[in-house]
């Protein structure tokens, strides 16, 4: 990393010295607001020891040549280019160089913080994935809302994957999986909005998110109703041996019920838990939350109005794309924008995932 | 996509096993769902009463939105929409596949089509057919005339 940091630092040197050679000729018509560094951006913003050699004075006339014609935000652009071809051949870490380039020129423009982000969530850097969403997403003039949809997915999922990975190592997390839910649930509302393609992998990391959710606090209710079990049996215990004791040593009989009593009492208590356990165990989602093509509990639950039938609506459309224009139960023609929502079903199958959050992952 | 085909194929092996439909059992799934051996008992009452037959499913990752190729393995019952290859003449396994169809579903098509026949005869142009068919019963063109048996 730190060669790597020191590597995008060079780079920069060089790209300031353009800049700052452009900002002493007043017949450059282009303003350069890029010369004052941009200190909010901390991977981004050159060292002091990076910067030096822009007072160079024979350097920077030899930068001159390639810039002098070039503005700052054309130059950024130039950049996110190489940026993008550096990602679609996996090279992240070339990317993210490129992409701090970019941010560099110019640090208004959310998408190059949304393209390096997805460069860290590949490299499972999800702390600077998380920085770079929330950077794009004060940006509230260039980030559209296709962008800020990415924003909002690229920080959910990075947020998940770093509690993802604690837990799989047996560390604690970073404690933000609400967080990432949220993130998520904002990505999927905006996904379905858009209409966007997105939508599928979006629900299937929300479902993820929530059931991680429901699994901890499931487990440490658990935990929680284990202890009060021992607690119970152990009062009930200490109550007999403190009974025992005040009788001393006379009347054996009696000596014998408080036993059974007691014995008595923590079986009507192990009975009671189990029966608390195997409540919690019946596991069971009603098929009608549940699309007729995928089986999975929908997400956006559609009705295809000519049968009345409701699908989940990535899978119906899915179906009407790739196969054919008809309802796939009966057959009658149908088409993609004669689907309507249906809310009710909707409602109630969320009601239902709030209170089983087991039933995310069915 | 893969995601949905594994999904909703162990949805369907375990609903399945838990609920088989009369005359149908599933023998064999392998690990990765991919194929599945299912046995067929003929329906009492019918002409092929006491014959049972195994099917063999195979599905491809875009299973559920194409329809799984199937045949039947071993000796396959006589009848005028089953060519002795074990290829099976029937439209809902070709072009008229629904996504909303199921393994179970396409069990109790053919167990009907079993039951509804008169008379065990293979198809007219079984000899030609058999000799030309590839391997594949998808691969085939298939011309769906008769929907009495």
């Amino acid at each position: 990393m730190d060669s790597f940091a020191h590597g995008i630092d060079n780079f920069l040197g060089n790209l300031l010295n353009t800049n700052n050679s452009n900002s002493t000729r007043p017949s450059n018509g282009h303003p350069t607001p890029s010369a004052s560094p941009p200190s909010n951006h901390s991977r981004a913003t050159p060292t002091s020891q990076s910067r030096s050699p822009s007072m160079n004075p024979s350097l920077s006339q030899s930068k001159q040549f390639n810039s002098s014609s070039q503005s700052p935000t054309s130059l950024a652009e130039m950049a996110k280019l190489e940026g993008n071809t550096h990602f679609a051949n996996g090279r992240y870490a070339e990317a993210i160089k490129a992409y701090s380039v970019a941010v560099i020129r110019n640090p208004d423009n959310a998408v190059y913080y949304s393209n390096r982000a997805l460069c860290h969530l590949r490299l499972s850097e999800w702390l600077f994935a998380v920085d770079d969403c929330e950077k794009g997403l004060e940006l509230k003039s260039t980030a559209t809302e296709a962008i800020q949809l990415k924003l909002w997915f690229y920080k959910g999922q990075a947020l998940l994957e770093a509690e993802e990975e604690a837990e799989e190592n047996g560390k604690e997390g970073l404690g933000r999986l609400s967080e990432a839910i949220n993130c998520l649930k904002k990505a999927f509302d905006l996904s379905i909005l858009q209409k966007s393609t997105y939508t599928d992998e979006i629900a299937t990391k929300y479902r993820t998110a929530k059931s991680r959710r429901f699994e901890r606090q499931d487990r440490k209710r658990r935990e929680e109703v284990g202890e009060l079990h021992g607690y119970l049996v152990k009062l009930v215990e200490r109550d007999r041996d403190r009974q025992l004791k005040q009788m001393g040593q006379d009347g054996s009989d009696e000596q014998e019920n408080i036993v059974n009593a007691c014995s008595e009492r923590i079986s009507e208590i192990e009975a009671l838990f189990s029966q608390a356990n195997e409540n919690s165990k019946k596991r069971y989602v009603p098929d009608a939350f549940l699309g007729k093509i995928s089986f999975e509990v929908m997400t956006d639950p559609v009705v295809s109005p000519a049968s009345g039938i409701t699908y989940d609506r990535s899978e119906i459309v899915s179906h009407l794309q790739k196969i054919g224009k008809w309802d796939p139960l009966t057959r009658q023609p149908l088409h993609e924008k004669e689907l309507v929502p249906n809310l009710a079903l909707k409602e109630v199958i969320d009601e239902f995932l709030s209170l089983n959050g087991w039933a995310f992952d069915y | 996509m893969s995601n949905i085909f594994l999904k909703r194929l162990t949805k369907e092996l375990r609903d399945m096993k838990a609920n088989p439909p009369a005359g149908i059992s599933i023998e064999n799934a392998d690990d990765n769902l991919n194929k599945w051996t299912v046995k067929l008992d003929a329906a009492e009452g019918t002409i092929y009463a006491g014959e049972s037959f195994q099917l063999r499913f195979t599905f491809g990752n875009k299973y559920p939105l194409e329809s799984p190729e199937v045949v039947f393995i071993g000796k396959p019952p006589v009848h005028p929409h089953i060519y002795s290859n074990g290829h099976i003449c029937l439209s809902i396994l070709y072009d008229q596949w629904s996504p909303a169809l199921t393994v179970s579903a396409v069990c109790l098509s053919i167990l009907s089509m079993l039951s509804s026949c008169a008379l065990k005869e293979l198809p007219p142009d079984n000899a030609s057919y058999v000799l030309r068919a590839g391997a594949s019963p998808k691969n085939t063109t298939w011309a769906f005339h008769d929907d009495t048996v």
